[in-house]
This record gives structure tokens, sequence and C-alpha cells, in this order.
């Protein structure tokens, strides 16, 4: 025993060394159990009120550039907008005709960006809303743009995005031109790739990617991106498709949390 | 009267926590494509230099840990490479290496942190590992480091002093 304690004492550095590989390993097994929710508390809500108070001394100095570009984006959609509406009346007609039930919009609650997670792939978004305001675990997260991610964290005021460009992002998707199904997922790199479409499938550069809505967390029609590349130059059965995601993530300062989807029954 | 190690303890901690704020609200502004540099990990090194194994290695745990409560992954794959790389650079300590090898040593220690981050990372995913060595490990490895050195121009009478 003796012996035993003076090797350890020889050892301790390597001792050290070797709890701390097996503490990381039991905790990278068991992320999502209890012992670590308390600690990610504290360390979100600690931070990212510094974060917060950081994120508003910068976003006082973009205020005016935003302003523009909001009026000029604001005319914009008003323009769409009055076509849009002539649209769902007409299509309300149509399904109400046909007895169709009526399916309204979400439930949007924005949230602002106030740091992004410390690694070095950039993975996720810390949001400065929570629990409070009725955000659950695997809202879908989403601009005007397109498709963010989904909340994987949250705590009682804020909250983690995992955004698309992530390891574990699987998205059910769809080409919007011929609604040809596929499964969207990160490339590694800055972009997407679309898996599970055979080479016998029509697939063009420019198609729009969008939701398929058969995902749980996803509503249907979200833009994801537009394919950039197409190749069918595989060994496999299903060709490679590139797609350059619709969002912006270098530039995000808000997103919009999609807390629940309203459904009217006609 | 703080002894000169509990001085450099509360350094550390001081740094440390500056270190985190700074990765997740600045560090973002620095991106070039999807490389950016990781101050955390620097943090680390100079701990491992300046107070030997034990500090470096549970410093590296430690930052780890709460570098990945701010992400969306598990926890505990940035806890796996800090600590090796913070018990490695602990282990140079005794060494006093002069300043140039202290930055060959350092990018060699940010490369094995980026190594062990990224495999881990890539596990369960289609996502080829030598892709991500040669698109996100080595221009981030030098990223760091090039920030590093930037850093260690401002700190060199400390690092002469290790």
């Amino acid at each position: 025993m003796i012996k035993l304690l003076n090797f350890i004492v020889e050892a301790r550095d390597a001792f050290v060394l070797f709890l701390c590989i097996l503490l990381s390993s039991i905790l990278i097994v068991t992320s999502d159990k209890a012992p670590v929710g308390p600690f990610r508390s504290l360390a979100l809500n600690t931070i990212g009120e510094i974060g917060g108070f950081f994120f508003e001394i910068g976003s006082y100095f973009r205020l005016q550039e935003q302003i523009s570009e909001l009026q000029a984006e604001n005319a914009r959609l008003a323009y769409e907008n009055m076509q849009m509406e002539d649209a769902l009346l007409e299509n309300l007609r149509l399904r109400k005709l046909l007895s169709f039930s009526d399916k309204s919009n979400f439930d949007l609650i924005p949230a602002e960006i106030i740091g992004q997670s410390p690694h070095t792939v950039f993975n996720g978004l810390i949001l400065n809303e929570g629990e409070n305001r009725g955000i659950e675990k695997s809202n879908a997260v989403l601009t005007a743009e397109g498709l963010v991610g989904k909340i994987v964290i949250v705590e009682a005021n804020k909250s983690i995005c995992q955004i698309i460009l992530d390891r574990n992002s699987r998205i059910s998707a769809k080409i919007q031109r011929n609604r040809e199904q596929g499964i969207v997922a990160w490339d590694g790199g800055a972009q997407l790739k679309m898996l599970y479409m055979a080479k016998t499938i029509d697939v063009l550069v420019g198609d729009v990617i969008v939701t398929s809505g058969y995902s749980q967390i996803f509503p249907e029609n979200i833009k994801i991106g537009v394919v950039v590349d197409v190749s069918k130059e595989t060994e496999d059965m299903f060709q490679e498709i590139t797609i350059q995601p619709a969002v912006n993530f270098h530039r995000l300062e808000e997103v919009q949390i999609v807390r629940k989807e309203r459904e009217d029954a006609n | 009267m703080p002894t000169e190690r509990q001085y450099g303890y509360l350094q550390i901690i001081l740094l440390s926590v500056a270190g985190i704020i700074l990765q997740i609200g600045f560090v973002p502004l620095l991106e070039i494509g999807v490389w950016r540099p990781d101050l955390v990990i620097l943090i680390i090194i100079y701990t491992g230099f300046k107070l030997g194994v034990m500090p470096g290695t549970l410093t590296g745990f430690f930052l780890g840990i709460v570098t990945d409560l701010f992400g969306p992954g598990p926890v505990g794959i940035s806890a796996l490479g800090g600590s090796i790389v913070g018990f490695l650079a602990g282990q140079l300590k005794p060494l006093r290496l002069a300043y140039n090898a202290q930055l060959l040593t350092g990018i060699i220690l940010i490369l094995i942190n980026g190594l062990i981050f990224f495999y881990l990372y890539q596990l369960q995913t289609e996502t080829e590992f030598v892709y991500l060595m040669f698109s996100r490990v080595f221009p981030n490895t030098i990223y760091t480091f090039l920030i590093g050195v930037v850093l260690s121009l401002f700190f060199r009478s400390k690092l002469k002093s290790i």
C-alpha cells in the first residue's frame, strides 16, 4: 500500500493527466446528463451577460448602416407582401373548395446573437433568449435569408443554437423545383452537401434546397441553400451535390426562433 | 505578500477569463473564411511553460471544459486535447527554452491540440479526417501561431523569464 502511494506521489503528474483524460472521456459520452447542466447554466449566464454588453457596444456603431439596409428591405418586402397576399387568398379559397385544413404561420421569437461557440470550428451561436420566452430544445432557428439551425441547449435567459454547418446536423430536405427528397449535411468546410440522391435524379446548379417538412423540428419550405455543384463522377450510386447555405453566418446579428407552429383547423 | 507562484496563478486565472470572453466575442471578428485562432490553447501552453506540469494539465482540462460548455457539441472534447497539451508544455518548463525554441514547440503543441480535437469532432460523421486536417487543422494552427507570435512580442520579457 505504501509502495503504491509512493508510486502515485512520484508519478503524480502522469496520474493527474490520466485522470483528466479519463474524466474527459466520461464527459464526452455523458454530455447530456445532469452533472454538466448546472455548470453550463452558470457559464452561459455569467459570460453571456458580459458578452451581451460587448455586443451592444459593437452594434451601436452599425446602427446607421443597419437602418439604411432595413429601410430598403422593408420597401421590397412590402411590395412582395402585396403580391403574396393575393396569392394566399386565392390559395385559401381553393383549399376551402377542396376541404383542406389551413396551416398558419409560425410563432417567431427574435433573439440577438451575443457570442459564438469558442471552438476553432464555428458551429454554435449563443443567443440572449431562453426558457423564459418559451424556447425549448430542438426549436428551429431561422432568418429572412433561410435556415440557421436548431436550439440544442436552453437555459433560463440564454440558449445555444447549433448551426447547420455542424457535424451533427442532418436536415430532411427537398429540391424546390421537382420535390426530390434528400438529406442535407455539413461538408466539413463552409458548405453543405445533399446525401442519398441517386444519379438518376435530375439536379441542376441553381436549384433551391428547402426543408421537406417531414422533420419534427424544421417547418416546411424554409430555404436551406442553393446548389452550386453537381458531380456524377462518384464510385457509388449517389451523385455529389454541393450546396451554398442561404444564410451568411458571418454577418448574423439577429435570428428568429420558431416557438411553435400554430394550426388552425378549417 | 503573495509569492511569485501565487501571483502566477492569479495571472493565469485572469488570463483564462479574459481569453474565454475574447474567444467568444472578439475572435469571430478575426475569422478568415472558416479559419479562426484559438486563444485558449495559447493560454494553456503559456501556463505549462510558466508554471509547470500540474498547473498546465489542470488549466488545459478546466479551460477545455469551459470552452465546451459554450458550444453545442459534447463536453470534454476540448478538455482532452487541452490537458494533454498542458501536460506536454509543462514538461518543457525545466528545459528553460530560448524564445525561438518556445515558438517552435508552441506551434507543435497547437498542432497536437488541433489533431486531437478534430479527430474526436469528426467521429460519427461522413467527413474525412484527412480533409479536415488540410482544411481546418493546419490553417487554424498557423493562424493561432501567428496570433501567438504577435502576443508574445508584447509579453516577450515575461517569456524570457520563464
